[in-house]
Parts: structure tokens; C-alpha cells; sequence
């Protein structure tokens, strides 16, 4: 489905995993590597382009970071990095930039992949093996005496 | 939360501080796989060289010293101008003081006490290996004058080399020291082993010590381009060109660099090298007047040097006797430039402004090397012998078990 809109702009629909539709301008949308593949080889022709993979809280936060940067040209580069500042700091917690950073993957947007796994860095950096594991409910598979060996190796890192 | 895939927890792992990640090799096994995997000490390292993160200066005067440069950078326009600055106290030929760094690549520096105590060491890892001793061998009656270290990365075949260049004399009657040639040897981590440079050019015999003998400036090598590199300095006598002299890594033989026409050469500008980016720099102070700094952008190539900026006398510093380019701002826009042997500063050459970085409990004087922080392993001294020791432990009690067995054996027959 493609609407054109007053200014010419070429519109396309995205749906999200729980049904929901957003319709973008198609430059917004091509911000996603993924999303223009599925555009150039003419698989929005048919109808709205479904996204299995992220839900509508997420894909509405994706658009409004797509929607900024490609509304921005380079001059205003600080005033970018500003609202970029902004933009996660409201995605707040780690669940949520981690949904976020696992639809910038899926969609193949660079830029907003690179800002939330810099934020995510920064949040972890000082945390300890236990904080982390708790954080993405990672499993410890070391048995005690591994993950003493491993401790060990870089004791000093600890203190 | 759905489980995290593991290729979004690289993304995120490699915008890390070595440190951190170190510590994170016990959440899992498969996340200390992936941190210990090649790959990952790989892509690391050039985001870290690419991003112009996780940089520290080791500072060196008796004792050695580090400053984190990434906190700082982080702080208001234009640029980091405060830090602190750490000893290093914790590498393994640290005996008080006296330790030399011969030069630092990909996260790794190589160390010396004396001709006989060198080692390669990672900062950020605080993994060692100390190199085995090779004597320099002189003929009777010569003996081993001034010595020359390069350490550089051979990315043909992925190893780390240190260069030696003995500088040999022979003392005559009067207590006079005679030019009688050069011995270089190199060493390689990949075999552990020093193997003689033969074929030396003959214009390695213009390199001598009073040049490089200023503070700090002893004539180690400047690596840029898989390539170890010394200013040939002038000799007004013989009437020869300046040159740059370098030693290929990759393929273990010298060549000269041809200098850019540098203009004025009747002032006689001191020269010097740096490195940029992995480009060779070369710094032609005028003394009174300022300092040029080119860049050789193409490897090898004449052609390719470019004068990048001039740097005018600063109020701050007065005259510049020493300047070198360290790393560029992470904004491109600024340069930190190590002066007079005490003293940082990033300077901006579009607005032609300096600002000096204030560094806490430095020394008076110093000399500066540029370091990236890496997860570039070096098989660890302390841990090969410990492992050697439990393998020898597990031998030894399945002999112990199989011998028991065997005497139960002959028991049985007996």
C-alpha cells in the first residue's frame, strides 16, 4: 500500500508484532536498512510491511528516533547529539533499551544500534558478573571451581 | 524479557573498558569465550583505535606512570584538560624504578632494565612474557656502545617483533671510542627466539648516539606502517641529505624514506618523528620560529607527505625545543601534542588555540608514549609454569595410580 502525501512524500504502513500500524513516510522508514530491502525488492506493494519481531511500544519509539535523524541534516550535529541524549535516557532501564537495541538489530539502523549499545556499555561498566547475569537472565554454567580458576585469572580486576 | 541473542551482547561488549570486560568473563562460559576469542580481541582493539577510546599515556621518568585519557574527554569544550595520573607499579620488571619503554603497539609495550631484562607486556591485561636473554656477540677488544630498541606489529604474519641495533666500539689507547659497526638483532613473540639481521645499509652507520641522547628521546623507534623508524640526522661534514631509516617487520630488512621538501633547509630545522592514525609524522621544529608537522599518507610514497599544521610558539610553553603529535581529539578536530618534554596540550590548528592538560602528581620531566588499552594476549610467564606445574601434578598422579596398579598387579601374580 503506498499513499502520497500532500508534499509528495511517498507513505508506507508498519506492522507490529501486536497488530499495530504506523504509517511513515518511506524516507523515515528507509532509515532501517531492512526495511528498504523489503522496499526495493517491492514488498510493501502489497499491503503493510509486517515486523514480526518488535512490538508496538518499541516500533514507535524506532520511528521517532527515525523521524529525527532523517528530518536532520549534519549542521545540526549538537543539537542531534542532544536529543539523542534525551531519547534514551527516556528508554530509562535496561529491559527496555535492550528491547530497543534488539529492534535496531533486527531493522538494521546503525546509528541508533551504536547509541543504545553505548548506553547499555555505560550502565554495565563497574557492574559485577552477578549484576549482569541478573540483568539478562543469563545462566552461570561455570562450576564453583571454574569460576574460581576464572576469577583468579584476573583477580585484580576485582578490586 | 525475551533471552538476550548473543550477537547483541558483542555489540554491546565491545564499547567496553578492558577492565570491565575482564571481569565479565565470569558470568559464563560462553561469554568468556567470546571475550578470550581472537575475533572479539580483534574487532575490539580497532574500535578502540577507530573510536580514539580507551587511550592512556605511560609516562616515563625513574618510575612509571599512566594516565587515562578517555574520562577526560568526555568533559567540555575543547577537549580534556584534566587527569590523573597512576603508577604502574604492577609490571613485571618493576624493581623501583629504572624500567625504559622501548614503544607500545595494539595495547602491548615492551619493557627494559638492562640489555639482559626486556619484556613484552600488556597494561590493561597484566599478562608478561619476559624475553629470553640473547647476548650481543662482540669480536675481541669491541665492546657494546649505545643500544637502539623498535617494537612494532608484523601483520604479515601477526607477530610482535622487537628490533636491537648494538651500536659496537673499540676503545683505543687514549680512551677514545671508535665507530666499529652495528649488530641487530630481532626478536619474535610468535617464536620466542632472536634471530640476527645481516646485510645492514651502509647509512646505518650515520646513526649515533649524541642525537638521540636528549632526555627521554633515546632513539627508540618510531613504529607506523608495520615499519620501525629513526631520523638519519645530518651529518654538515659529509654533506648528506637528511633520511629517515627504516626496518620492515613483515619482511625483517631496512630501507630508506625519502624526507618531503620540507622547505627551508637553511635553518636547519631539528627533525623528529610521530605517528598519526597509523601514518608516519614528521616534525621539523625551527626552534625559534615554530614547529611543522607532515604526514606521510601514503605509505612509501614521497608524494603523499603533507604538511598537516604549524604550531607557533605558545606563550604557555615558551620555546619549543621538543614537540610531537600524540593522537588526534576524538572529534578529529584537535591534536595533543607532547612539549618540552613536560607538558601536554590539544591544539586546535583550524582556530590556532592550545589548551594545556592538566595531569595531577606528574613528574617534573617526562617522557611520553601513547598506549591503547587491548585485549591482545601474551602467553603469561607465571601461567604457563603454573599450568606446566598442574599438568606435571596430573602426570605424576596417574603414574602414581598405574604404578599402584601395576604393583597390585604383580602382587596378584606373585
Amino acid at each position: 500500500m503506498s499513499i502520497t502525501t500532500e508534499n509528495n512524500e511517498k507513505m508506507i504502513t508498519l506492522m507490529s508484532s501486536d497488530g499495530e500500524e504506523f504509517v511513515v513516510e518511506e524516507a523515515v522508514a528507509a532509515q532501517s536498512q531492512t526495511i528498504k530491502h523489503l522496499i526495493e525488492d517491492g514488498c510493501s506493494t502489497e499491503g503493510s510491511i509486517p515486523l514480526p519481531n518488535v512490538t508496538g511500544r518499541v516500533l514507535s519509539e524506532v520511528i521517532q528516533y527515525c523521524k529525527k535523524h532523517s528530518s536532520s541534516d549534519d549542521k545540526e550535529e549538537k543539537e542531534l547529539e542532544a536529543w539523542d541524549a534525551e531519547f534514551v535516557k527516556a528508554a530509562d532501564d535496561h529491559v527496555a533499551l535492550t528491547d530497543l537495541m534488539m529492534a535496531a538489530n533486527f531493522l538494521d539502523i546503525k546509528g541508533l544500534l551504536d547509541l543504545v549499545a553505548q548506553t547499555l556499555a555505560n550502565m554495565i561498566t563497574g557492574k559485577s558478573p552477578e549484576e549482569v547475569r541478573r540483568m539478562w537472565n543469563i545462566k552461570n554454567d561455570f562450576t564453583p571451581e571454574e569460576a574460581e580458576k576464572v576469577r583468579k585469572e584476573n583477580q585484580w580486576a576485582f578490586e | 524479557m525475551s533471552r538476550i541473542p548473543y550477537e547483541i551482547i558483542t555489540d554491546i561488549f565491545l564499547q567496553l573498558p578492558v577492565k570491565t570486560l575482564l571481569r565479565l568473563r565470569c558470568v559464563s562460559s560462553y561469554l568468556c569465550a567470546l571475550i578470550d576469542g581472537l575475533d572479539f580481541v580483534r574487532l575490539h582493539l580497532h574500535r578502540s583505535l577507530r573510536t580514539k577510546s580507551n587511550l592512556s599515556l605511560i609516562l616515563h621518568e625513574w618510575s612509571l606512570s599512566t594516565v587515562d585519557l578517555d574520562d577526560p574527554d568526555s568533559a567540555d569544550d575543547p577537549g580534556p584538560a584534566a587527569a590523573a595520573s597512576a603508577p604502574l607499579d604492577h609490571h613485571p620488571l618493576y624493581n623501583g624504578g629504572g624500567t625504559d619503554v622501548l614503544g607500545s603497539c595494539n595495547g602491548l609495550v615492551a619493557l627494559r632494565n638492562s640489555e639482559r631484562k626486556l619484556a613484552f607486556y600488556n597494561v590493561s591485561t597484566r599478562k608478561s612474557k619476559l624475553l629470553p636473554v640473547s647476548e650481543v656477540a662482540a669480536p675481541n677488544g669491541v665492546k657494546t656502545g649505545y643500544v637502539f630498541y623498535g617494537f612494532g606489529y608484523d601483520s604479515v604474519s601477526d607477530d610482535y617483533k622487537l628490533l636491537r641495533m648494538a651500536h659496537l666500539v673499540v676503545e683505543d689507547d687514549e680512551d677514545d671510542v671508535c665507530h666499529y659497526g652495528y649488530q641487530v638483532s630481532v626478536y619474535s613473540l610468535r617464536t620466542d627466539s632472536w634471530k640476527r639481521i645481516e646485510g645492514l645499509p651502509r647509512c646505518l652507520n650515520f646513526l649515533h648516539r649524541p642525537f638521540y641522547h636528549l632526555m627521554h628521546r633515546r632513539g627508540y623507534g618510531m613504529h607506523a606502517s608495520g615499519a620501525l623508524h629513526w631520523v638519519l640526522p645530518q651529518s654538515p661534514p659529509l654533506v648528506m641529505e637528511d633520511s629517515i631509516i627504516s626496518f620492515d617487520l613483515g619482511v625483517e630488512a631496512f630501507r630508506e624514506i625519502e624526507l618531503p621538501d620540507y622547505g627551508n633547509r637553511e635553518l636547519s630545522p631539528n627533525l623528529d618523528l610521530g605517528e598519526l592514525d597509523g601514518c608516519l609524522c614528521l616534525v621539523c621544529n625551527y626552534r625559534s620560529v615554530g614547529v611543522d608537522v607532515w604526514m606521510m599518507k601514503e605509505y612509501g610514497v614521497k608524494e603523499s607527505w603533507t604538511k598537516l599544521f604549524t604550531v607557533h610558539n605558545m606563550k604557555s610553553v615558551g620555546k619549543l625545543v621538543f614537540l610531537r603529535p600524540l593522537v588526534y581529539s576524538k572529534d578529529g578536530e584537535k591534536v595533543l601534542l607532547e612539549v618540552n618534554d613536560h607538558k601536554f596540550v590539544w591544539y586546535d590548528w583550524n582556530k590556532k588555540r592550545t589548551k594545556t592538560v592538566r595531569i595531577r602528581d606528574t613528574p617534573k620531566a617526562f617522557g611520553a608514549v601513547m598506549y591503547v588499552s587491548s585485549l591482545v594476549p601474551l602467553r603469561d610467564d607465571a601461567e604457563i609454569e603454573r599450568q606446566q606445574r598442574m599438568k606435571q601434578q596430573e602426570e605424576d598422579e596417574k603414574n602414581k595410580k598405574s604404578d599402584d596398579f601395576l604393583s597390585v598387579g604383580f602382587k596378584l601374580k606373585l
